[in-house]
């Protein structure tokens, strides 16, 4: 691949993530606002409870619950990225959550124009199933008079539903509750001249069904203070024929005022105890929160009861849906105000955010500094070692060797001394008979010799032979003796500092070499009897001094 | 007396005698001239005995005197084999290594000033 495709390819990926189509891989965990908060366990929370909520995960609790990217739930959404015509990359980002949002809420975006789907609505699996739980959640898949519990959940959108948009919109059960929503809008007045009189999964037609707060507000309309009579029986009539739906939208308003009403099928309040005695009938969720809403909002018109449905009620559900459109709108001057400073922020930053650059850049160089040089230190300690340990090894080797030659030379010249002794010793030898030679030795080294007459060869004969040996260790034990008595003197010298002065190593160093050169003239005397044939020492023999063989 | 101490009264004698080496070769029967386990400490009771043994003859085989100087005088008998020259020789070179050995000895003990 070329450079410029790489730039291309590079540029691609910037656009993806500032649109947010990528996380981010350089933001910060704690930082917020990022691609990257999709992570969150809320996020995939959230995730999960739509999806669910759509039918594209099976209703249980720990599909709603859990926060896992399992199989089911990466297969849940790829499925819906399918169906809505978006990447289906398994990975939900802020395209897929809002076209999630898009489908499920009722504040965000009720108009789907504005949805900018990749697929036209008609088609999309996942608008039909938008559509199917809208209708679902307000109550319209049941009669108005004589709704159960049962009729809510056989109507519930199941998880094995079939997918196809057309087979949602053919459903009876689908098309009835659409044109039961179809009735209640006209009622309301909601339908336009040119809009069908039988509904249809279309712009037009999903408009009505998902614009919320104007269903809101028509209910608001009649309990509003001076609205006519008209409206106000308009609205008894809606209530009677649509109880279960204008319950439903009430429970979803109350829901989305934070109060603890879940939309959906009616519930069950608390029941009220007093000790363990149950105190009358158990009243319904909504009849609790309601009593509730008109404790927090204290403008209850007299005669309006706090438990029930009232036109008074969603008359205050209307002017707080405009005070919220007015906080809105204040949100959005603060939103546009805190963007503006933070670009005013962001450019003064950026001299701050060079300098820190700077800093980081020579800090980081001062640590890869650092680094380098406890490495190279570290190699350099690493390497003394090794030359010391080898040094002091081959120290150790040679000290070895010459002390084992040494001791050797010490056991030879032992034995060369020992011989020597004899030889002065005796003056005639042999001592013992029968033998062929004798010697005889005077002082002054004077010497008669009686050869026998049978003799033959007589200075092989081992009478011969042996005080040949003699002779020789008497010499060597002379070189032997003379250069111990010099090694002593320099000892004793040494030890009582007759060589101190300023010069002591360097005759320290003379000493030692003369104990080195005397040591090579006893090796030199001593090899003299190296000579001799089948000559070795022996550690076993009667009166020997060393108890070392020597060869 | 120990062992050192005869040794060194032996050298103490040899220096003494320094002046000169005398090394003398007999040849005769020794079984017949000795005939007990243990022969005598000096050499010349053996001659002596051996003269007063009319039936044993002992011959002067080679004679050699080295003089300090170095002036060296000698006899062969004629009748002499060269084996019997040879270690009369080997005899002769023996004795003065040794006594060399004791004169640089004594030397080395005596002059110590070149060794520390």
């Amino acid at each position: 691949m070329s450079e410029q495709l790489f730039d291309e390819l590079g540029a691609g990926l910037d656009q993806s993530v500032e649109r947010g189509d990528l996380p981010n891989p350089g933001a910060k965990p704690s930082e917020k606002g990022t691609p990257n908060d999709t992570d969150s366990h809320s996020y995939i929370w959230a995730l999960r409870t739509r999806l669910a909520d759509l039918g594209y995960l099976g209703e249980n609790t720990g599909n709603r619950s859990s926060v896992s990217t399992d199989p089911a739930f990466m297969h849940a959404v790829k499925r819906f990225q399918r169906d809505v015509g978006e990447l289906q990359d398994r990975w939900a980002g802020p395209v897929t959550w809002r076209v999630l949002q898009c489908l499920v809420s009722f504040e965000d975006m009720q108009e789907p124009r504005n949805w900018n789907l990749k697929v036209p609505l008609h088609e999309s699996p996942a608008v039909a199933r938008a559509a199917w739980l809208r209708l679902w959640v307000m109550g319209f898949f049941v009669d108005g008079r004589n709704a159960r519990d049962a009729d809510w959940q056989k109507s519930k959108l199941r998880f094995n539903a079939r997918i196809e948009a057309g087979a949602i919109a053919g459903s009876d059960a689908f098309r009835s509750a659409f044109a039961r929503f179809w009735e209640f809008a006209r009622r309301l007045g909601l339908l336009a001249a040119e809009l069908p009189a039988v509904p249809q999964l279309n712009h037009e037609c999903l408009a009505v069904l998902f614009n919320y707060d104007a269903i809101v507000r028509k209910l608001a309309s009649a309990g509003k203070p001076g609205s006519s009579k008209t409206l106000l029986r308009d609205f008894h009539e809606q209530i009677d024929d649509f109880r279960e739906q204008v319950e439903a939208i009430a429970r979803i308003e109350l829901w989305l005022l934070g109060y603890d009403c879940a939309p959906g099928p009616p519930r069950m309040g608390k029941k009220r105890r007093i000790g363990a005695r149950e105190v009358g009938a158990v009243p319904t969720q909504l009849s609790v929160v309601t009593g509730e809403f008109w404790h927090d909002f204290s403008n209850r018109p007299d005669g309006v009861p706090p438990d029930r449905i009232s036109p008074a009620l969603f008359a205050e559900f209307g002017r707080l849906l405009d005070e919220k459109e007015v906080e809105a709108r204040d949100a959005d001057q603060v939103v546009r105000k805190v963007n503006e400073i933070l670009a005013q922020e962001k450019e003064r930053d950026t001299e701050e955010f060079f300098f820190v650059k700077v800093f980081r850049n020579l800090a980081s160089s001062i640590w890869d500094g650092v680094k380098r040089l406890a490495k190279f230190l570290w190699r350099v300690i690493r390497g003394a070692v090794s030359a010391v340990t080898n040094l002091v090894r081959n120290l150790a080797r040679y000290i070895a060797s010459e002390a084992r030659e040494f001791f050797y030379i010490v056991v030879r010249a032992v034995d060369a001394v020992q011989g020597g002794v004899d030889y002065l010793r005796n003056s005639i030898h042999p001592k013992k008979l029968p033998t062929s030679v004798v010697f005889s030795r005077r002082a002054g080294f004077d010497h008669a010799m009686l050869v026998d007459s049978s003799a033959a060869r007589v200075t092989d004969t081992p009478a011969f032979t042996s005080y040949r040996h003699q002779a020789r260790c008497y010499c060597a034990g002379c070189v032997v003796l003379g250069e111990l008595v010099g090694m002593l003197g320099s000892v004793a010298r040494l030890a009582t500092g007759a060589l101190a002065g300023p010069l002591l190593w360097l005759r320290t160093l003379l000493a030692l070499g003369r104990f080195r050169a005397g040591i090579e003239r006893v090796k030199e005397a001593l090899a003299l009897l190296k000579d001799e044939k089948n000559y070795s020492v022996s550690g076993t023999a009667a009166g020997a001094l060393m108890l070392t063989d020597v060869a | 007396m120990g062992v050192f101490q005869n040794a060194f009264k032996s050298i103490g004698e040899a220096i003494e005698d320094a002046s000169s080496l005398d090394v003398v070769t007999f040849k005769g029967s020794i079984e017949g001239e000795l005939n007990t386990d243990d022969l005598p400490d000096d050499f010349t009771k053996v001659i002596s005995r051996a003269k007063g043994n009319t039936n044993v003859r002992v011959k002067l085989l080679a004679s050699t005197q080295v003089k300090l100087d170095g002036d060296v005088l000698a006899y062969f008998d004629t009748g002499i084999t060269p084996e019997e020259a040879s270690a009369h020789a080997e005899l002769v070179s023996l004795a003065q290594k040794t006594r060399e050995a004791t004169i640089e000895f004594v030397r080395r003990v005596v002059d110590m000033k070149d060794i520390g």
